[in-house]
């Protein structure tokens, strides 16, 4: 083939082919896009829960903090707490994964089975020792004037 | 093969609706993203915690104010306590209509058992036999007149009135007994500024009356009866129940 033909020649291949190929490319293209997508979801995902299990874990743990400084401070009066109590849902799930939220006297903890977790700590006067699941979303947290702890039922 | 020569554009429109598709889909799954990591919990403190304090704190003042009215007139101790009663109920009522206006349902109690069958506080702390039994009640005092009234004592109790150097101890060790230290004894005793402190206040109960001026101030530092207040918050997610000795009439 002489290479000025070449140069010059606008054959190339019929349009049906031509589309053909364009659409390959197309779908290539996009599918990479939508791979690529798709792992940046599952990092955003988990992203997300920590995220989320951040705000959680810190809402909760304002509820715990308030309820011990109201405690003490009626107790530094020489007071009786006759009842306290804070009604809190949890969302069934967060990114669409079920959780749980393990609560001690100095830390809550939240994990996920996809391996999202938070820690956050704090320090309450007062015993607490409670683990939840967000299968169930409606919660009490209240304190017990007899044996000086705070317990969480679910109602 | 008519399909490979026709030219009217059926595959273009087809690779349309294919990219229209591909956008949905794309927006679909960055929609997806920035709803999960923009989804807001139950964030930040708790500011009903401090309404809760607030309704202790005013409705523990107003039951002082209204003992010091009731006691301000000579009257039986009958008609004192009616008088104190008028004052609680008309406080009692208009409270819950403030509160209301911040979705917070409010309720005070008061119990004036004590104040009824003269039954006088312990001279600790917050008046309750388990308060603390050391506890200073004023600094810095230029001069003052202390009035005691025992009416139990176990001994030791003491008054310390203690300067930067030198400590007198006023003992107590018969009741009932009505001991009144005026300004000029403790000068007697002690240089001003000093500092009083009741020691071992659980042992003894009883009224007491310090009257002065201390830090360039007038103050009364007095007691007659622990009142009980109970308060009562509730709101859509929180309920308190919390009785807090009051003591009367500063």
């Amino acid at each position: 083939m002489n290479p000025k033909n070449f140069l010059k020649n606008e054959d190339a291949v019929s349009i049906t082919v031509g589309f053909i190929l364009i659409l390959f490319i197309t779908i290539l293209v996009f599918s990479a896009t939508i791979l690529s997508f798709y792992t940046l979801t599952l990092h955003s995902q988990q992203a997300a829960m920590r995220e989320s299990f951040d705000i959680l874990g810190s809402g909760f743990v304002a509820r715990v903090t308030s309820m011990d400084t109201l405690v003490n401070i009626t107790r530094s009066n020489g007071g009786t707490v006759n009842q306290v109590e804070y009604d809190f849902s949890i969302p069934a799930t967060i990114a669409n994964e079920g959780y749980g939220i393990n609560i001690t006297k100095e830390r809550i903890f939240l994990d996920a089975e996809n391996d999202a977790k938070a820690w956050i700590p704090f320090n309450s006067s007062y015993n607490i020792t409670e683990q939840i699941y967000s299968n169930a979303q409606d919660y009490r947290l209240s304190y017990d004037n007899n044996t000086n702890s705070m317990i969480i039922e679910q109602q | 093969m008519e399909i490979t020569k026709n030219e009217d554009a059926q595959f273009m429109l087809l690779a349309g609706f294919i990219i229209a598709i591909g956008l949905v889909i794309t927006t679909v799954m960055l929609n997806n993203i920035i709803f999960e990591s923009n989804m807001a919990g139950e964030a930040g403190g708790d500011p009903i915690k401090y309404d809760v304090v607030n309704l202790m704190r005013i409705s523990g003042d107003e039951m002082k104010s209204a003992y010091r009215n009731a006691t301000n007139v000579s009257a039986p101790n009958d008609k004192m306590i009616a008088n104190f009663t008028v004052q609680m109920n008309n406080f009692s009522a208009n409270l819950p209509k403030i509160y209301a206006l911040h979705g917070e349902g409010v309720n005070v109690n008061w119990d004036v058992n004590n104040w009824k069958n003269g039954y006088y506080a312990n001279f600790t702390d917050n008046g309750t036999a388990s308060g603390a039994a050391n506890w200073t009640v004023i600094e810095n005092v230029m001069d003052s007149n202390i009035t005691v009234n025992l009416t139990t004592i176990t001994t030791p109790f003491n008054i310390c009135v203690t300067s930067s150097t030198k400590t007198w101890q006023i003992n107590f060790t018969t009741a009932p007994e009505n001991r009144t230290i005026s300004s000029s004894q403790i000068i007697a005793n002690i240089s001003s500024p000093y500092t009083i402190s009741i020691i071992n206040g659980s042992n003894a109960s009883g009224k007491f009356n310090i009257k002065g001026n201390a830090s360039g101030k007038n103050f009364i530092r007095s007691r007659d009866y622990i009142l009980y207040s109970t308060v009562t918050l509730s709101t859509s997610i929180m309920r308190a129940n919390i009785t807090i000795p009051v003591s009367v009439p500063w």
